[in-house]
């Protein structure tokens, strides 16, 4: 029983473990967002 | 936002051999609440089939509240002008580069095609009561005044392919160039114009820059479009097909680029977002975030999007691309 314990703990130590890994190695970019879409070949642009 | 206006099915297309010919070419307003409307229809596009390569409707200035659109290669009576955007819904001619360009040739006698006027982007220069152009077909910084007169601005080598123009640090005017055909990697460059008319290369080893434009610190952003795949066999020059779409232009290479000032000059630089589909214009809204127009040629109708930017002036250099 007591085995058992320390090999869920150990479990979920490593899960944890393997998401802040996961975390860290995903790209941090700006935010970004579509303000137009559907258009045809777009070029100019003014503001 | 000038949208080509690439859905001939739609409307009547007239085709010659190679091209097909329709006027659907719009230019579109978004507010800020994401609402849009057409400010205006029904303008000329022509894709030429065997290339993918289409002209159309391509910049859009303002100036003293007004809205002026430039017109590129084309077939209808409003290609290849400066169009003003009045109150009436109906375009007025500012300037004919068609016309400009024939160098006084009678037109009805000329094939369209032939004339090499091709204008791309636009700027204002209000101080002049003037616009300020490349042309693509030409390789020349072209100026357009209020009064209809063209000239050449800036000579630059025969058949440079000139793109995007954007005003920089000090008030001067900065173009970018793919350089002449065929476009190699590293052969396009940033000009900066010089107020005596003259061009100078002030950023070089780019490839296929296609627009530009400058944060408040000065920096220097570039749209690098794609490498093009061709090549010239003798006199002519050929589309290289590699894939099988048969398509000379691969996408999903476009990337953005920042450059730190120094002094004069832009050297170090780095990749701020890669995997653009086919990117073609680049502009700063006023709280320094950045609109991207992508999907811009050899798209499928209504994919073309602009996206917007927020942070981008705030990446560190060294910073992995986005």
């Amino acid at each position: 029983m007591l085995e058992q314990r320390k090999l869920s703990r150990l479990g979920i130590i490593a899960l944890l473990f393997i998401l802040a890994s996961c975390s860290q190695a995903r790209p941090v970019g700006p935010a970004y967002q579509t303000v137009l879409d559907k258009l045809d070949e777009p070029h100019g642009l003014w503001l | 936002m000038v949208k080509a206006g690439k859905n001939p099915e739609n409307q009547p297309a007239e085709s010659n051999p190679g091209t097909v010919i329709v006027n659907s070419g719009a230019l579109t307003c978004v507010d800020l609440a994401g609402q849009r409307r057409r400010v205006i229809e029904n303008l000329p596009y022509v894709l030429y089939t065997e290339s993918g390569v289409s002209a159309s409707p391509t910049g859009v200035a303002e100036m003293d509240g007004t809205l002026y659109l430039l017109t590129g290669e084309g077939y209808g009576d409003l290609s290849r002008k400066l169009l003003r955007l009045g109150t009436s819904g109906t375009p007025q001619v500012v300037a004919d580069f068609l016309k400009f360009a024939a160098q006084g040739k009678p037109l009805e006698y000329i094939s369209p095609s032939s004339i090499e006027a091709n204008p791309y982007a636009i700027i204002p220069d209000p101080a002049n009561r003037r616009f300020s152009m490349t042309d693509g077909a030409s390789g020349q910084v072209l100026s357009a005044g209020l009064n209809s007169e063209i000239g050449v601005f800036s000579p630059t080598e025969d058949h440079l392919v000139v793109t995007g123009i954007a005003r920089g640090p000090v008030g001067l005017a900065y173009f970018a160039s793919f350089s002449q055909l065929p476009h190699s990697a590293g052969a396009g460059a940033i000009y900066r114009l010089q107020p005596e008319s003259s061009a100078a290369v002030t950023l070089g080893n780019l490839t296929t820059p296609i627009a530009l434009a400058f944060d408040r610190a000065g920096r220097l952003y570039t749209l690098q479009s794609t490498p093009l795949r061709m090549h010239l066999k003798g006199c002519v020059l050929e589309f290289i097909y590699t894939d099988a779409e048969a398509n000379p232009y691969p996408g999903k290479t476009g990337r953005l680029l920042r450059f730190e000032r120094q002094s004069d000059d832009w050297s170090s630089g780095q990749v701020l977002v890669e995997g653009l589909t086919y990117p073609t214009a680049l502009l700063f809204g006023s709280d320094d975030s950045l609109y991207v127009s992508v999907y811009g040629a050899f798209s499928p109708a209504d994919s073309g999007r602009v996206i917007r930017f927020v942070g981008l002036a705030d990446r560190k250099p060294g910073q992995s691309p986005f």
